[in-house]
């Protein structure tokens, strides 16, 4: 086996050196424009493009030569077992990854440990480990493509999304997936890998495997049969509702100015206060505040995922300053002679690292704000390097934290879980000056999916309102109107429920229609995996009921019919009990999709088709006797 | 005439009548004391005035009196926040209207009922209720060049408004109702300075149908045509049943179609429109006309066909009337009128500053209200300064007591009867924390009477230390801003937290000083710099020196705006005379300054300032003149500066141009001359905020110390400390230890 591998891994071993020269020189030209591992998003991008895309095509292309008629044969008769066969290959692809990928960025990160003021931590380390399992799968996903039978294997690519896109807390949510996912792929591709590349898969645990990510995807493309169905005929016709929006829907709103929108919201409301405030709207200054839930960086993250500034740097000196996750201090060097030339921790400034006792290291890691202040989940600093001066100036207390960083807006704003806090611009910027809140309200409109107030500057505070097709829980759209006043009084001016809807019930819950289960289980596993993610949060909120009859009980119907066609189709295919019972069981649990994805995991030929033949041949018979 | 360049003492002051607080005992904090300053402390007086409270000192003000005399309203500064509070007179219960953040000014409404307050760039009203919500009535635009006017007196909730109208080049005066409601009360080609309308005539009618007939009307504007103010009545007869029946769209106006008459003013007079009372058909006017000084004039309206005739003048002397010699030496300062609109009061800013009844009634309530004071303060009555605000009915007065070495914040409140004794009382307006810190401070306040090298006869005023020998205090020379500004016999906080110090302050007001009539601000004959305005500083502190005021030997000149431009003068032209000087702000050149200023288009006034200009100091058209000035000034003679010298600008003065300071600063830096160079990086003309302020004074005081020798509150703030630091671009003085 390993004479195999070996064999296997000198085939490709010139162009995985190769592209591991290219790939370092392209690292080292990065890294003289900016710091490597402070990637600008657009590096990161190119760089899971080049090396997770590398990795797929290479499972691809080595399988696929493979595959090759004679070549198959002289592989396959190889005197090892055959999942021996598969895997030496493996080890010689896993060996080609850490040739082409990891030893550039192993060397990249060793040289900047070695020879730079960049402070290189156990994360920068353990993400080559991230980067091989993400390597791996993708690597995975390509040879299984080749091996298996069904190209519906294409539609397992979305696990990538499952891996990348959620913005984990720890290191265990970032590398759980994947390991599961390697290991899954692994048992796939090595039941795939046998002398008949043309026989499915039949036991039930593989069926599973394949059947679930797929049915994940195949909502999504049940989805977007909706565009073809309804939303491009509707364009095309001139009448999509979200360009001709209809009177008394929150998408109505649209129709009017910023400063015209309290007039239809607070449409039915008579009190003087609400006339008050429409009136006062058009003679305002608009403000708006961002009350989004971001995600805190945590201790150890990979440094892919840091999205705030790292350093405080200090022109005037030559110095910058970077925060070590594993110390949790800001360590201060020269730019020049590259000496560190202090340590900053939570209460002040030390001259090296042996001064600072255990308790004056960061409990969390803080963020950069505008490169002069520190905000950690529950303390807002200013830092002065210039003069080693730390100053607290804002701390929370009564366990309230930060549930985002400093986000703009057209005056400071910072939200808490309890509430947002809005600061004067002059004062925020002012570093002698004591951090007063200007004013703060409670946080209101839908539990999840919070993003911006807007507000009107008043004479004695401002007036809020905030929108949203969930406002009332899932699908009750609504708007909400405050008046929030320098002296703390926070008062409902009104609101307005909207009951009808822009689009029919049909088309806003088609994935729910579809599949309950998915639709709900989709949302938990990105709730898991990343909390803050803003997408189908509320569904974890939403009761059935909510959904409506009309829904339910299509919901009903399609699952129903779901069953009865996976009952008809397992009798057609001959498929053994164990595997009507897996279907069975899938549908069951995943409704239309899991029907769906029967199709891409069992054969055509043979079945259809030959049906389709005999019956020609049935009527060409019946033809010919009748003459 | 409004004076552009005002001051910045005498802001200063101003806002200090009302609200700054003394410290009685000083309490130096030793956990706060710089260790890296180089003056030792000395133990302090009790008099002493801390930074902190000058810093902090408009913590309350704008108290206002209402129509009918039974509230007032005032403005507190809390936290960041500004909070509308109103008083009322009969119980002394205070009621928090609402809390706002940058409320600048104000104003009761005509009927009382309703409160206007200003923003930045908004109007709101609110009801002199508890926790009312203030309703945005309008909002100002710089574009058209919006600005607030006044309260209007035809609505009872209303204001008037400044608009430039772009398209038709006119600019137009309108009023806009609590509603938001806009109307044109009158349109104009020329820049439309100010108005007056009638005085309301309900009083005077018995039938309720004329009364509600009768409001107040526009009467007449003031408008900047000419190269010269003029006023230009608008009634074209004083029939108000035919006002009444007027279409609305003939009380738009036009000069020159519908102006009854004009008055003109020149650009140095302060032409005020004061009444017009409508009874009478007399309009009422604080002007010097063809005058030296400002005084009360009375002009007849006669209805006539003939337009020549239609306005015959009566000037009102009341100063020779009264028989006071004092009040002819100065311009009338102020007008009281009665709700018909007649006189009742002249006040003038003398020495210190009299009020003149006009009549018995009045008369005896001013004396009710001296025997009142006389009894309850310490003060020579002679040096009384206070401030008066009156009730519509003229019963009810508001009196602010801003004399010299009194508790700051001292405020009556009087109502006069005609059946009881009048009812005076205090009022408390601040905490009892703060009123504990209000204690006499200990200083004292005189006027110089002298004769100039000239011949010309001037006055100053002295701020000393109680009960202190006057020939062994160091001697401070502190001219005012502008130059067009005046020092008074008022409570001058940046005199007193200098005198608190140990030190002797001498306020020259020397020629070009306004308040004291044509003739003394135009004496001044454009001669600043080494001419004769300095010499006139000079010879107030020589005459000084020469009956024992000040230690000849401990001399010190400090001034902010024209005032650093006089500190730079005397240094650069008198360079043996003094110790040391404090420059605030101050122009090098002053002819440079006036370029700058121009070119700033400081408050779209360009043809009205160059004129000004051009009158009282150069014509900026004109290079030679320029040239004069410049030679003049102290820019080009920077090398003959010995003694120490210090300044403060701020980066965003609109006035004088920061580059000039800190190019002038150089050469002297270059020079290796003792200059000390501080930019605050937020400033504008003037210190503005806590901190900014904090660091203005203790350059002020820390110079005092070091050359003059006096006491010195050596604590700082880490604040103050990284502020000082970070930008004291020259040190050369030294005042932190390298």
């Amino acid at each position: 086996m390993l004479t195999l591998a070996k064999n296997e891994f000198y085939r490709y071993q010139k162009w995985a050196w190769l592209w591991a020269i290219l790939f370092l020189c392209g690292l080292t030209y990065i890294g003289i424009q900016r710091p490597l591992l402070a990637p600008h998003p657009a590096f990161s991008a190119i760089n899971n493009l080049l090396l997770l895309g590398g990795s797929f095509l290479f499972g691809l292309l080595q399988m696929a030569l493979h595959k090759r008629k004679n070549h198959w044969t002289y592989l396959i008769h190889r005197p090892i077992a055959t999942q021996h066969i598969f895997y030496a290959l493996l080890l010689a692809g896993m060996g080609i990854i850490l040739v082409a990928a990891i030893f550039p960025w192993l060397l990249a990160i060793v040289s900047i440990d070695a020879f730079n003021v960049f402070v290189v931590d156990t994360r920068h380390y353990v993400y080559l480990v991230f980067l091989f399992f993400s390597m791996l799968m993708v690597y995975q996903i390509g040879t299984l493509i080749i091996l298996n039978a069904s190209w519906g294997i294409v539609l397992l690519a979305s696990l990538v999304v499952v891996v990348f896109a959620p913005t984990t807390h720890n290191m265990f949510t970032q590398l759980f997936p994947l390991i599961v996912f390697n290991i899954a792929l692994l048992y796939l591709n090595v039941k795939s890998f046998k002398p008949d590349l043309s026989r499915y898969l039949s036991k039930p645990l593989a069926i599973g495997l394949l059947s679930i990510p797929m049915s994940f995807t195949l909502l999504l493309v049940l989805l977007m049969s909706t565009v073809v169905s309804y939303h491009l005929p509707k364009q095309i016709a001139g009448t999509h509702p979200d360009s001709n929006p209809e009177k008394g829907t929150l998408r109505y709103e649209r129709k009017f100015s910023s400063k015209d929108k309290l007039d239809y919201f607070l449409a039915n409301e008579e009190s003087a206060l609400a006339k008050q405030i429409k009136t006062q709207a058009k003679l305002a200054d608009q403000d708006f505040f961002y009350v989004t839930s971001s995600k805190f960086p945590h201790q150890g993250q990979l440094h892919v995922d840091d999205e705030t500034n790292l350093f405080i740097r200090e022109n005037f000196t030559d110095t910058q300053w970077q925060f070590s996750h594993d110390h949790m201090l800001f360590l201060g060097y020269h730019d020049l002679t590259q000496e560190m030339i202090g340590v900053l921790g939570k209460n002040q400034f030390y001259k090296t690292m042996e001064e600072v006792p255990e308790d004056g290291r960061f409990n969390h890691v803080p963020v950069i704000l505008k490169g002069n202040h520190l905000m950690t989940s529950t303390a807002l600093y200013r830092v002065n390097i210039a003069e080693k001066q730390l100053q607290l100036r804002y701390q929370l207390q009564d366990n309230e934290y930060f549930v985002n960083t400093y986000s703009g807006g057209t005056a400071p704003s910072l939200n808490t879980n309890k509430r947002t806090i809005i600061f004067d611009q002059a004062n925020f910027e002012d570093e002698f000056t004591v951090l007063e809140e200007v004013l703060s309200f409670p946080r209101f409109g839908p539990k999840r999916n919070r993003q911006l107030v807007n507000a009107f500057k008043l004479a004695n505070g401002y007036a809020l309102y905030n929108s949203s097709a969930n406002y009332f829980g899932y699908d009750q759209p609504g708007a909400q109107v405050y008046l929030a006043t320098y002296d703390g009084d926070f008062t409902l001016v009104g609101e307005r429920r909207f009951t009808k809807y822009n689009h029919p019930a049909w088309i806003r819950h088609f994935d729910y229609m579809m599949s309950p289960s998915l639709t709900y289980g989709r949302s938990a596993l990105f709730f898991t995996l990343s909390p803050e993610t803003r997408a189908l949060n509320y569904l974890l909120d939403v009761h059935p009921k909510e959904f409506g009859k009309q829904i339910n009980v299509l919901a009903a119907i399609f699952y129903v019919l779901s069953l009865v066609c996976i009952l008809f189709l397992c009798r057609l295919h001959n498929l053994s009990k164990a595997q009507t019972i897996t279907w069975f069981i899938l549908v069951a649990l995943m409704s239309v999709p899991a029907l769906l994805s029967f199709f891409f995991l069992n054969p055509f030929k043979g079945v259809y088709f030959k049906k389709l033949k005999r019956d020609k041949v049935a009527v060409a018979d019946t033809l010919a006797n009748q003459h | 005439m409004t004076l552009l360049l005002y001051c910045f003492f005498k802001k200063v002051a101003k806002c200090a009548l009302l609200t700054v607080l003394f410290a009685q005992i000083l309490f130096v904090s030793a956990a706060n004391a710089a260790a890296n300053t180089t003056l030792p402390s000395k133990d302090l007086q009790s008099s002493f005035i801390k930074r902190e409270t000058v810093a902090k000192a408009r913590s309350l003000f704008n108290i206002k009196l209402s129509p009918n005399g039974q509230h007032i309203l005032f403005i507190k500064r809390e936290k960041q926040f500004d909070v509308l509070w109103t008083q009322s007179l009969n119980n002394d219960k205070q009621q928090r209207i609402f809390t706002g953040n940058g409320l600048r000014e104000a104003y009761w409404s005509a009927n009382g009922k309703d409160i206007v307050v200003l923003f930045d760039r908004s109007i709101a009203l609110v009801k002199a209720e508890q926790s009312q919500m203030p309703i945005t009535i309008a909002k100002l635009s710089s574009k058209k060049r919006e600005a607030f006017l006044g309260v209007s007196p035809a609505l009872g909730t209303g204001v008037i408004v400044h608009r430039w109208i772009h398209s038709s080049k006119h600019y137009q005066l309108v009023q806009i109702n609590d509603d938001g409601q806009e109307k044109v009360l009158f349109s104009s080609p020329y820049q439309i300075l100010n108005y007056l309308f009638t005085s309301p005539l309900d009083d005077v009618s018995d039938t309720h149908e004329l009364a509600t007939i009768v409001k107040p009307r526009l009467a007449a504007v003031k408008v900047y045509r000419n190269n010269q103010t003029e006023i230009h009545v608008l009634l074209n007869n004083i029939d108000y049943k035919a006002w009444a029946e007027a279409p609305q769209n003939k009380q738009i106006h036009h000069i020159k179609e519908n102006a009854l008459a004009t008055l003109s003013c020149d650009i140095g007079d302060p032409c005020q429109m004061v009444s017009l009372d409508v009874q009478t058909h007399r309009l009422y006017m604080l002007a010097r006309f063809e005058g030296d000084k400002a005084k009360l004039h009375e002009y007849l309206l006669k209805p006539s066909v003939d337009e020549s005739s239609l306005l015959t003048k009566r000037e009102l002397s009341y100063s020779q009337e009264l028989g006071l010699t004092s009040a002819s030496r100065f311009d009338a300062d102020f007008v009281f009128t009665t709700h018909e609109g007649k006189p009742s009061i002249v006040a003038y800013k003398n020495e210190f500053k009299t009020h003149y009844g006009l009549d018995d009634t009045n008369r005896l309530r001013l004396q009710v209200l001296h025997q009142y004071l006389d009894n309850h303060t310490e003060y020579e009555p002679s040096k009384r300064f206070i401030d008066i605000q009156m009730s519509d009915n003229g019963k009810h007065w508001l009196v602010f007591d801003n004399s010299a070495g009194v508790v700051s914040g001292s405020v009556y409140f009087l109502a006069h009867s005609s059946n009881e004794p009048p009812l005076i009382k205090r009022l408390s307006l601040r905490d009892e924390k703060d009123r504990l810190q209000n204690t006499h401070i200990g200083l004292d306040k005189y006027v110089l009477n002298y004769t100039v090298s000239d011949g010309m006869s001037q006055h100053a005023y002295v701020t000393i230390p109680k009960n202190s020998v006057p020939n062994t205090l160091p001697l401070v020379v502190m001219p005012h801003g502008g130059p067009w500004g005046r020092d008074d016999g008022a409570k001058d906080m940046m005199a007193e937290f200098i005198a608190s110090r140990g030190y002797i302050v001498l306020q020259p007001n020397f020629r070009s000083s306004v308040g004291l009539g044509r003739y003394y601000a135009e004496s001044a004959n454009k001669d600043y710099g080494d001419g004769r305005v300095q010499q006139d500083i000079i010879d107030s502190m020589q005459y000084a020196l020469s009956q024992g005021i000040g230690d000849a030997t401990k001399l010190g000149i400090v001034g902010h705006s024209f005032g650093g431009f006089s500190v730079l003068s005397a240094l650069s032209f008198t360079p043996d005379l003094f110790h040391f000087g404090f420059a605030g702000a101050p122009p090098s050149d002053l002819a440079k300054s006036i370029q700058f200023l121009d070119k700033q288009d400081y408050r779209r006034e360009n043809a009205r300032l160059r004129l000004f200009f051009a009158k009282y100091a150069a014509d900026i058209s004109d290079p030679k003149d320029i040239a004069r000035l410049s030679a003049k000034s102290p820019d080009l003679h920077w090398q003959n500066i010995k003694k120490p010298l210090y300044i403060w600008a701020g980066k965003f003065d609109d006035r004088v141009d920061v580059h000039h300071v800190r190019e002038y600063a150089s050469l002297l830096w270059n020079g290796e001359q003792s200059i000390s160079l501080f930019i605050d990086p937020k400033a504008g003309h003037s210190p503005r905020t806590a901190l900014q302020m904090d660091a203005y004074l203790y350059i002020l005081e820390y110079s005092l110390a070091k050359h003059l020798g006096g006491d010195f509150e050596d604590n700082m703030s880490n604040a103050l400390q990284t502020y000082m630091k970070r930008h004291l671009s020259i040190d050369e003085n030294q005042m932190f230890a390298k």
